[in-house]
């Protein structure tokens, strides 16, 4: 439902997510899952049709629309002169478990920042958490605890949808999966 | 027979061309203290009596501003490009020519205050004025050479203070002789500069020639560094993002030391006028961490707190700094002006609380300068400045 330079990314997309679910957007590059992410954030609106997120029309300008979702998106950053308690101190919850070094950011590796960066978005409260592409720059054994992670997400009740181009974590974590390749 | 004209010659002529306004214009203006003296004295001066001691005292000031703009060593930079495709054996040789064009500016214009307080106030003593730029001169050059240090920026900040408290010309003396020897003495052989040194350098100068090109001085604002303290609270966050910009301190003593320096070169303007802004541009770069707050998305969603009450609470860590720079002010001279503490904290506030530029909404042009700018990135651009600029006539009326 939505025009990407000259061509349609996706129409007739009719779906629901329930809280404990997980939707998984695959597809190649360019495919638009950061633009349907991007609309489920409300950084962008659809060229047709609607999106709603509890009820709401999405507009991440809302304080209350941004107390529902939780997002990791590309523009996602840390202040570099902070360690990881620090950013928990910032978000106003307590750290998860983790086992991240207590320097400042700009220290920690590109692996590192994102292990952060995913436990941010998981600690923050929500209803909704929108990942995009959480498996780069992270190991092997990082996959593995990213599943787990997401897995706990869903567990605590949180709607889940991730944009990957990792098919274990998808296979691991979704209830659904929406190739953007078919669309 | 006619010569065909070189390209260079060419060039030269197009940009004497292109600039032949600017500096018939800029000329006449700086040349005024020498032709139309007693217009420009009664102008700055009034009926206050004029004194070589404040030539020298500004001749202090601008040697310290010289010296510690140079100590940046915003000379340290080489494209990444160039060092990956064109490395050269001798990567300093670029490095010490850049210093020293910066340095003979920085001193022709240390020249042009000297000659013009000379002919407006009086002339110092003329050794002991030589021997200070001389030797400041080498202790630049020879210490932005070496790596950065806190104890190097002692001469620049001496410097100011010499003049601010009118230092005693025998004190003057000793202070040239110990900038000579400490320029002189083989501390630590500087060593060349780094590749991340180099790379830095650049992405730094990157950043000043992108601020420039699109007017958003908010990109100069200094890196924060770590804190150690828990940020659970508004005021904590504040005070965290102050205290983590702490290498913005000598720049605040400069202008401390600098504003009751110009306040006696130039009795006629008011107080207010002086420090008002000067207490503006020395909290400014503290309220960065506010700046990134309200300006990167991604750096917003970590903060769980109100974004007002972060706001009223940087205003009042602003509001307790700039006290304390109006008080140094007031100690070294300068008649005391309240008011203008809370409003240079506001006008801080007001300046980094500005959204990013939106260059695409900027409605009608008007000529800035020569240049025609939209309204709308105007009014964006002077966020913050329109309160200070405001609020300082005002209270200049008012008082």
């Amino acid at each position: 439902m939505l025009v990407g330079g000259e061509r349609w990314l996706f129409h007739d997309l009719d779906l629901d997510l329930h809280r404990g679910q997980c939707l998984a957007l695959t597809g190649e590059n360019g495919s638009g899952k950061s633009t349907l992410l991007r609309c489920l954030y409300g950084l962008q609106e659809p060229t047709e049709g609607k999106v709603l997120v509890s009820g709401q029309k999405p507009d991440e300008r809302d304080a209350d629309f941004r107390a529902l979702v939780s997002v990791l998106l590309d523009d996602s950053a840390l202040f570099e002169e902070y360690t990881p308690a620090q950013h928990f101190d910032l978000l106003g919850v307590a750290a998860p478990e983790h086992d991240l070094p207590q320097v400042p950011a700009r220290q920690l590796s590109a692996g590192q920042r994102r292990r952060l960066l995913l436990l941010g978005a998981v600690a923050r409260p929500h209803r909704l958490l929108l990942l995009d592409e959480p498996e780069r720059a992270v190991d092997a054994a990082g996959r593995a605890w990213l599943a787990r992670l997401v897995s706990g997400a869903k567990a605590n009740g949180s709607a889940v949808v991730i944009a990957s181009h990792f098919p274990p974590l998808v296979t691991a974590v979704a209830d659904l999966v929406l190739d953007l390749d078919d669309e | 027979m006619t010569r065909r004209m070189t390209r260079r010659t060419r060039r030269a002529l197009t940009w004497l061309g292109d600039a032949a306004l600017p500096i018939f214009v800029g000329g006449g203006l700086l040349g005024l203290p020498f032709y139309q003296t007693a217009q420009v004295r009664g102008r700055f001066l009034g009926t206050h009596p004029a004194t070589a001691g404040a030539t020298l005292a500004l001749v202090l000031l601008a040697l310290a501003i010289a010296v510690f703009s140079l100590l940046r060593r915003d000379h340290v930079w080489a494209n990444p490009a160039e060092l990956t495709w064109r490395d050269r054996p001798d990567r300093d040789r670029p490095l010490r020519t850049r210093l020293t064009v910066a340095l003979l500016l920085r001193y022709a214009v240390v020249g042009y205050l000297f000659a013009a307080g000379g002919v407006l106030l009086g002339w110092p003593d003329l050794p002991l004025t030589a021997a200070l730029a001389a030797s400041s001169a080498l202790f630049a050059f020879r210490w932005a050479n070496r790596p950065r240090t806190w104890v190097e920026l002692v001469a620049p900040l001496g410097l100011a203070a010499a003049g601010v408290l009118f230092a005693a010309p025998v004190v003057l003396w000793c202070a040239v002789g110990v900038l000579t020897v400490v320029a002189l003495v083989p501390l630590k052989r500087a060593l060349p500069a780094r590749r991340d040194e180099l790379v830095a350098g650049w992405n730094a100068r990157v950043v000043r020639s992108v601020s420039a090109a699109f007017g958003d001085v908010l990109m100069l604002l200094p890196r924060a560094h770590p804190v150690r303290m828990r940020l659970i609270d508004p005021p904590r966050i504040a005070l965290a993002s102050f205290l983590g910009r702490r290498t913005a301190l000598p720049f605040a003593v400069l202008l401390a030391l600098a504003v009751p320096v110009l306040h006696h070169v130039f009795p006629l303007v008011g107080s207010t006028w002086w420090t008002a802004p000067g207490a503006y541009l020395a909290v400014m770069p503290f309220a960065g961490g506010l700046s990134d707050m309200t300006r990167v998305d991604g750096l917003r969603r970590w903060v769980h707190t109100d974004a007002k009450a972060l706001k009223y609470a940087m205003f009042a860590v602003l509001t307790a700094a700039a006290a304390v720079w109006v008080t140094v002010t007031w100690l070294l001279g300068l008649p005391v002006a309240p008011y203008a503490v809370p409003l240079a904290a506001a006008a801080a506030v007001r300046t980094v609380t500005r959204p990013n530029l939106d260059y695409g909404g900027g409605g009608a042009s008007v000529d800035a300068g020569g240049v025609y700018t939209p309204v709308g990135l105007l009014g964006q651009l002077f966020r913050g400045p329109d309160l200070l600029v405001l609020g300082t006539v005002v209270l200049g009326l008012a008082a």
